[in-house]
C-alpha cells in the first residue's frame, strides 16, 4: 500500500515539476519580450535615465532564467 | 470643476494673403523657441521619476525634426503609482505565510524553495510591467506639435501627434479632494487633426499646462499673422 501511495505521489510531483518548468519557460519568453519592448521604447523616446529601465529589464530576464535553471536542477 | 479654454478666432485668409504679397513671409530659424523660453522659464527636473519639466535638456523623440525643441515633458503624477506599489509590498510579505497552507507545507523542501522564488519573480515582473506603463506613458509638447505616447501594455503602444496650430479646444479637469490636494488632473485637447482628441491623464499642474498650451496656440497664430514660417 505504501509503495502504491509513493508511486502515486511521485507521479503527481513529476507532473507538478513539468508544469513549473513549462510555466517558467513561458515566463522567460515574456521577459525577453519585455526586454525587446523596453529597447523599442528607449529608441522611440530618448530620456536621461532610460538606461535604468534597460538595466531593470535585463535584470528581470536574468532572474527569470536563473529561476528556470534552479527549478530544473533542484526539482 | 471643468475649465474650458477657447481659442481666439483664426486669422482670416485675407490677412495671410496680404502678408505673402508684401513679402513678409520669410523663413526664420525657430524664433518661436526663443520666444517660448522667455514665456516659460525652465522648471522641473528630468530624472527617473520626473513627471513635469519645461525644456528638459536630455529628452528627444524619434520623429523630432531638426531644431524642434521639447517645451513640456509630462507623465502621470507619481501618486498614481501608490496603489500598485502598496500591492507589491504586500505581495512581497506573503511568502512568509505560505507554510500556513497545508498543500504547501506538505511539499518537499526543494519545491517550497522554487515556489517562493517563483512568487518573487512574478511580483518583480508585475512591478516592472506597471512601472514601464508609467515610465513610457509620456506626453510631449514641442514648439510645433503635441505628441502622446501611450504605452498600454507590454504588447501594445500607440504614438499620436498633432500640430499646435490644429488645436481647437483645451479642457482642464481636476476633481475630488485627492486631485486638488496633490494638484493633478486631466486635460482634453480637441484638434482638427486625424486624431480628434488627445487626453493627458492624471498629469501634475493641469491648470498651468492648460495655460501653456493656450499660450503656444496663440503664439502659433501670431506667427502666422506676422508671416513667419519655420
Amino acid at each position: 500500500m505504501e509503495i502504491i501511495t509513493l508511486a502515486e505521489s511521485i507521479s503527481i510531483l513529476s507532473i507538478f515539476k513539468v508544469l513549473i518548468i513549462t510555466l517558467l519557460v513561458v515566463y522567460a519568453m515574456f521577459a525577453v519580450l519585455m526586454l525587446i519592448q523596453v529597447g523599442s521604447m528607449t529608441r522611440a523616446v530618448n530620456l536621461k535615465d532610460d538606461y535604468l529601465m534597460k538595466l531593470l529589464s535585463v535584470g528581470h530576464l536574468v532572474f527569470a532564467l536563473l529561476v528556470l535553471i534552479i527549478s530544473i536542477v533542484v526539482l | 470643476m471643468v475649465e474650458i479654454y477657447r481659442r481666439k478666432p483664426k486669422a482670416n485668409s485675407k490677412e495671410l494673403d496680404e502678408n505673402k504679397e508684401s513679402g513678409k513671409m520669410k523663413k526664420h530659424g525657430r524664433v518661436s523657441v526663443a520666444k517660448l523660453k522667455t514665456m516659460f522659464k525652465r522648471s522641473g527636473y528630468d530624472g527617473l521619476f520626473s513627471c513635469y519639466a519645461t525644456f528638459p535638456p536630455n529628452t528627444y523623440f524619434k520623429d523630432q525634426e531638426e531644431g524642434e525643441e521639447v517645451v513640456l515633458f509630462l507623465r502621470q503624477h507619481v501618486i498614481v503609482m501608490v496603489p500598485w506599489v502598496a500591492m507589491v509590498l504586500l505581495a512581497l510579505s506573503i511568502p512568509s505565510a505560505f507554510k500556513l497552507f497545508p498543500p504547501f507545507a506538505g511539499l518537499p523542501g526543494g519545491y517550497q524553495f522554487v515556489i517562493v522564488i517563483m512568487w518573487y519573480l512574478f511580483v518583480f515582473g508585475y512591478a516592472l510591467a506597471r512601472f514601464m506603463g508609467w515610465f513610457f506613458n509620456i506626453y510631449i509638447l514641442t514648439d510645433e506639435r503635441i505628441v502622446d505616447i501611450d504605452f498600454i501594455n507590454i504588447l501594445y503602444r500607440k504614438v499620436s501627434t498633432a500640430k499646435i496650430e490644429d488645436v481647437q479646444d483645451v479642457n482642464v479637469e481636476s476633481s475630488g479632494a485627492f486631485q486638488t490636494f496633490f494638484d493633478f488632473g486631466s486635460i482634453r485637447i480637441q484638434t482638427a487633426a486625424e486624431v480628434p482628441e488627445f487626453e493627458f491623464v492624471n498629469i501634475p499642474k493641469p491648470d498651468k499646462v492648460g495655460v501653456i498650451i493656450n499660450q503656444m496656440v496663440d503664439q502659433e497664430e501670431q506667427e502666422k499673422i506676422e508671416g513667419r514660417v519655420k
